[in-house]
C-alpha cells in the first residue's frame, strides 16, 4: 500500500472531513431551527458551525497527541522488555 | 496723542510681500508688515491661517522644512533676513524663539541655558558662564525655583517651569527679538500668568512678537495686533483698536467668537 | 532498540531470526494498537459531535463560546513558546551541569588551556602529560572566550563607526529619495545569508589580510581574527544602522527645532543635541549588535581557525565558543563523554552572556522611551 493512502493517513483525512461536514450540518440546523422557531439567532450561523467543528476537532487532536506521547513509547518498551527477557534465555 | 507715542518708537523689523509656499500651496499671501522696537505683537487668526508660518519666517525656521520656500523681503535693522547670504545661523542667534510645546534638552538645567553660550562661544570663563546662565534664569523668573538645583536633568521640571527654562535658554544668546509661538497653549492659568507677566517684563529689552490664540492674552499683553485669515494679513494696529473698534468684519467676528 | 524499531518499520532487514521475530511481534502490536487509536479517535469525534450538534440552537451563545476558545488557543501558543524556551534552557543546564560535576567551576572559568580533543587521547604522546595531569587542565575557557570577545571587539569597531554614521546620515542628511535608495540597500546586506559572508571572510578577506600584512612586513595568519571580525563586523553594519535609525528618527524634532532655534549648526545639533537624546537607544542597539557578533557561527567557524590561543593580536588565528561548539559536536562522538559535555557547558556560557546583554539593551532603550512619555 502506498504511503498515501496508509490507515493512518486515511484517518487523518476522515478528520478533516468530518470537521467539514459537521460545520455544514451545525450551520443547517441552527439556519432551519431559527426559521422554524420564528427567532433570530443569537450568532451568525457560521459560528455554529465553528463550534460543532472545535468539539469534533479539539478532542480527538488532544487524543491522538496524548497517544503519541504515551502509547507509543508503552508499545516500544513493552517489545524491549520482551526481547531483553529472550536474551537472558539461554539458546 | 497716542499716534505720537506711536511715532516715537522706531521699527524694528520690515515684512514685504512675504509670501511662503509649501510645495504647490501657498501659506501666505503677501503679507507686509512693520514690527515696532521694544513692543509685543501679538499674532491671532483662526487655525492653519499661516500664523506659526510667518513667525518662523523671521528667523528662517522654514529651511528646515524642506519644501518650504519663502518670497518676499524681511529687514531687520539692515540685515536681509530673506537674503540667502545672510547666514541663518548667526540671525537665530539675535532672534531667539520659545516654541509651542516646552522642549527643554535632555540634559541638565545649567547646560540647558548654557547652550548657547556654549556654541556661539560667549563666555570666556567658567564665572562669566555661570553669570549669564544665572542672569537668563532671574530674566525668565525661573532662578527662584531652581538655584539649588542647576546639576538636576531639566525634563524633571514642570511644564510651566520648562517653559520658563526655554525662555531662559533663548535669552541667553543674548538676542534682541523673541519669537513666541503660542507659549502658553500647555499650561495652566497660573503657569500662563507667570509668563505673561515675564513677557510685559522682557518688553522693555526685547521686540516679541508672539502667537496666540488667546484673545485675553493678546489683549493683556501686546500694543499691537495683527489679524491673520487664510493666509493674508487681515488687520493691523494698536491691540485696542483692533479689538475694540476692527475695521474688518472679518476681525470682528473673530474676535467677538463667531469665526475660528 | 531503535534497530528493533527501524526492522518494525521494514527500513532495515533483520540480521537474524530472533531478531525478525520480535520485529514481527512488535509490528503486529503496533498495528493493533493503530487500529485501536483510530477507532479511539473515531469514537470521541461521534462523541464531540453529538454532544455538540444537540446543544446547537438559536439561543446557543456560539460567539461567545467560539472566542473563548480562541483566547485560550493564544493564550495556548504563547505557553507553548515559552515553554520550549524553558525546555532548551532546562537541558541546557542539565548538561552544563553533567559537566560540571567532572570538571570544577574554577578550572572551566578560570583555566587558561583549552584543549578538550587532546584530553581524550591517552595514548597520544604529545598529549600524556595533560592525560596524566587530569582532563581538567584542558577545560579552561578563558582563551576560547577571549578568542571570542577579540572577534567580537574586532566586528563591533567595523561596525558601530560605520552603522552609526550611516544612520546619521540616513535620518539627518539624506534627502527622502536618496534615504529611500539607502535604507533598502542596506537591508539587502541583512537578507545575506551568514555562511555567504562566511566564505567571503575565508577566500576573500583573510588571503587579503595575509597578502597586506605581507606587503607592510607583518605575518599574519591566514585565518586571522581580523578577517573573520572585519567580515562579521560587515554582517551586523545593517543591523546597527537600522536600529540607530530608529532611534536617532525617534528623537522629537521639537528638540531639532529648539537647537536650530538657538543658532546651532547641523552638525551642533546632532552632536550636541539627537546623539546625546538618543544615546540610551545607540547603546542598546550596540549591545544588541554585541549579542549578535558573539553569537554568531558561520563566519567564524569558515574564517576564524580553532587553535585556542591567548592572544589579543589580531593578526593571529583564534578560536570562539560558537566555533568550539561546533567542533565538538559535529563527527562521530560518543553522546557523554566530557568532551561533547563541554559544549553544553560553552553554550550555558555563552546564553548568559547573550542574555544578560539583551537585558541591557531592554533596559537601556526602554529609559529612552521613558524619557519621552
Ligand atoms: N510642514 C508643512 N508642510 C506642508 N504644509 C504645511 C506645513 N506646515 C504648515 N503647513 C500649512 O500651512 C498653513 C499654515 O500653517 P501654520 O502652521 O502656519 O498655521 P497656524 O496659523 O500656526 O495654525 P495653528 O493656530 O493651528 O498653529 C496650513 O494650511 C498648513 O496646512
Ligand atoms: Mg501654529
Amino acid at each position: 500500500m502506498s504511503d498515501f493512502l496508509s490507515p493512518n493517513f486515511l484517518v487523518f483525512a476522515a478528520t478533516i472531513v468530518a470537521a467539514f461536514l459537521s460545520f455544514y450540518l451545525a450551520t443547517g440546523r441552527v439556519r432551519k431551527q431559527a426559521i422554524a422557531s420564528q427567532t433570530k439567532s443569537h450568532s451568525l450561523n457560521q459560528y455554529y458551525g465553528f463550534y460543532v467543528s472545535l468539539w469534533v476537532l479539539v478532542p480527538a487532536i488532544l487524543l491522538a497527541l496524548i497517544w503519541m506521547f504515551a502509547a507509543d513509547p508503552m508499545l516500544t518498551s513493552a517489545a524491549k522488555a520482551r526481547m531483553e527477557c529472550r536474551l537472558s534465555e539461554p539458546t | 496723542m497716542d499716534t505720537v507715542v506711536d511715532m516715537a518708537k522706531a521699527i524694528k523689523i520690515q515684512a514685504k510681500d512675504v509670501n511662503v509656499f509649501y510645495g504647490e500651496k501657498q501659506a501666505l499671501n503677501n503679507v507686509s508688515i512693520d514690527i515696532e522696537d521694544r513692543s509685543v505683537t501679538a499674532f491671532i487668526g483662526p487655525s492653519g491661517c499661516g500664523k506659526s508660518t510667518f513667525l518662523r519666517c523671521f528667523n528662517r525656521m522654514n529651511d528646515v522644512i524642506p519644501s518650504c520656500r519663502v518670497e518676499g523681503s524681511i529687514m531687520m535693522g539692515d540685515v536681509d533676513v530673506n537674503n540667502p547670504q545672510t547666514d541663518p545661523v548667526l540671525l537665530r542667534a539675535r532672534i531667539g524663539m520659545v516654541f509651542q510645546k516646552p522642549n527643554p534638552f535632555p540634559k541638565t538645567i545649567f547646560e540647558n541655558v548654557a547652550y548657547g553660550p556654549r556654541i556661539h562661544g560667549l563666555a570666556q570663563s567658567k564665572a562669566e558662564l555661570d553669570d549669564m546662565v544665572e542672569d537668563s534664569l532671574k530674566k525668565a523668573g525661573l532662578w527662584g525655583e531652581v538655584a539649588d538645583r542647576l546639576a538636576d536633568q531639566a525634563t524633571g521640571l514642570s511644564g510651566g517651569q520648562q517653559q520658563r527654562l526655554c525662555i531662559a535658554r533663548a535669552i541667553a544668546v543674548g538676542p534682541d527679538v523673541l519669537l513666541m509661538d503660542e507659549p502658553c497653549s500647555a499650561l495652566d492659568p497660573i503657569a500662563t500668568s507667570v509668563i505673561e507677566e515675564l513677557i510685559s517684563e522682557l518688553q522693555q529689552r526685547f521686540t516679541i512678537l508672539i502667537v496666540t490664540h488667546s484673545m485675553q492674552q493678546a489683549a493683556r499683553v501686546s500694543q499691537k495686533t495683527a489679524y491673520f485669515h487664510l493666509g493674508t494679513l487681515v488687520e493691523y494696529g494698536d491691540t485696542k483698536d483692533v479689538f475694540t473698534l476692527p475695521k474688518n468684519e472679518q476681525t470682528e467676528a473673530y474676535i467677538s467668537g463667531k469665526i475660528g | 532498540m531503535a534497530q528493533l524499531v527501524n526492522i518494525a518499520a521494514g527500513y532495515i532487514k533483520a540480521p537474524d531470526a530472533v531478531m525478525a521475530a520480535q520485529a514481527e511481534l512488535l509490528r503486529a502490536a503496533q498495528a493493533s494498537a493503530d487500529r485501536a487509536r483510530s477507532l479511539t479517535l473515531a469514537a470521541v469525534m461521534c462523541v464531540g459531535f453529538f454532544y455538540a450538534f444537540w446543544r446547537v440552537s438559536p439561543e446557543l451563545r456560539a460567539r461567545v463560546l467560539c472566542e473563548a476558545f480562541l483566547r485560550r488557543l493564544f493564550f495556548l501558543s504563547a505557553v507553548v513558546a515559552i515553554l520550549t524556551t524553558i525546555g532548551i534552557v532546562a537541558s541546557l543546564l542539565f548538561e552544563a551541569v553533567r559537566f560540571f560535576r567532572e570538571i570544577s567551576l574554577f578550572d572551566f572559568f578560570f583555566g587558561t588551556h583549552w584543549s578538550p580533543m587532546t584530553a581524550l587521547r591517552p595514548g597520544d604522546t604529545a598529549a600524556a602529560d595533560e592525560f596524566v595531569a587530569g582532563s581538567s587542565g584542558s577545560f579552561g575557557m578563558v582563551p576560547v572566550m577571549a578568542g571570542t570577545l577579540l572577534v567580537a571587539v574586532i566586528a563591533m569597531a567595523v561596525a558601530v563607526p560605520i552603522g552609526l554614521f550611516s544612520a546619521i546620515y540616513t535620518s539627518e542628511f539624506a534627502s527622502r529619495r536618496v534615504r529611500n535608495i539607502v535604507k533598502p540597500t542596506l537591508e539587502v546586506l541583512a537578507g545575506v545569508p551568514t555562511v555567504v559572508y562566511g566564505f567571503f571572510a575565508a577566500l576573500t578577506a583573510a588571503p587579503f589580510f595575509r597578502d597586506l600584512g605581507l606587503v607592510v612586513g607583518l605575518d599574519v595568519s591566514s585565518q586571522s581574527a581580523l578577517a573573520a571580525g572585519g567580515v562579521m563586523g560587515i554582517m551586523i553594519i545593517p543591523f546597527i544602522s537600522s536600529l540607530s535609525d530608529d532611534v536617532i528618527t525617534a528623537v522629537p524634532q521639537s528638540l531639532r527645532d529648539g537647537a536650530y532655534g538657538l543658532g546651532s549648526t547641523r552638525g551642533e545639533t546632532i552632536i550636541r543635541v539627537v546623539l546625546p537624546a538618543a544615546f540610551p537607544g545607540l547603546v542598546g542597539a550596540f549591545l544588541l549588535a554585541i549579542s549578535r557578533a558573539i553569537g554568531e557561527t558561520m563566519i567564524v567557524v569558515m574564517a576564524a581557525g580553532v587553535a585556542a590561543n591567548m592572544t589579543i593580536n589580531p593578526l593571529e588565528s583564534v578560536t570562539t565558543v560558537t566555533v568550539q561548539i561546533v567542533m565538538l559536536l559535529t563527527g562521530d562522538n560518543e553522546f557523554d563523554s566530557v568532551k561533547t559535555l563541554s559544549a553544553f557547558a560553552l553554550g550555558m556560557t555563552l546564553f548568559v552572556i547573550t542574555l544578560l546583554l539583551n537585558v541591557a539593551a531592554l533596559t537601556a532603550s526602554r529609559r529612552l522611551g521613558q524619557r519621552y512619555e
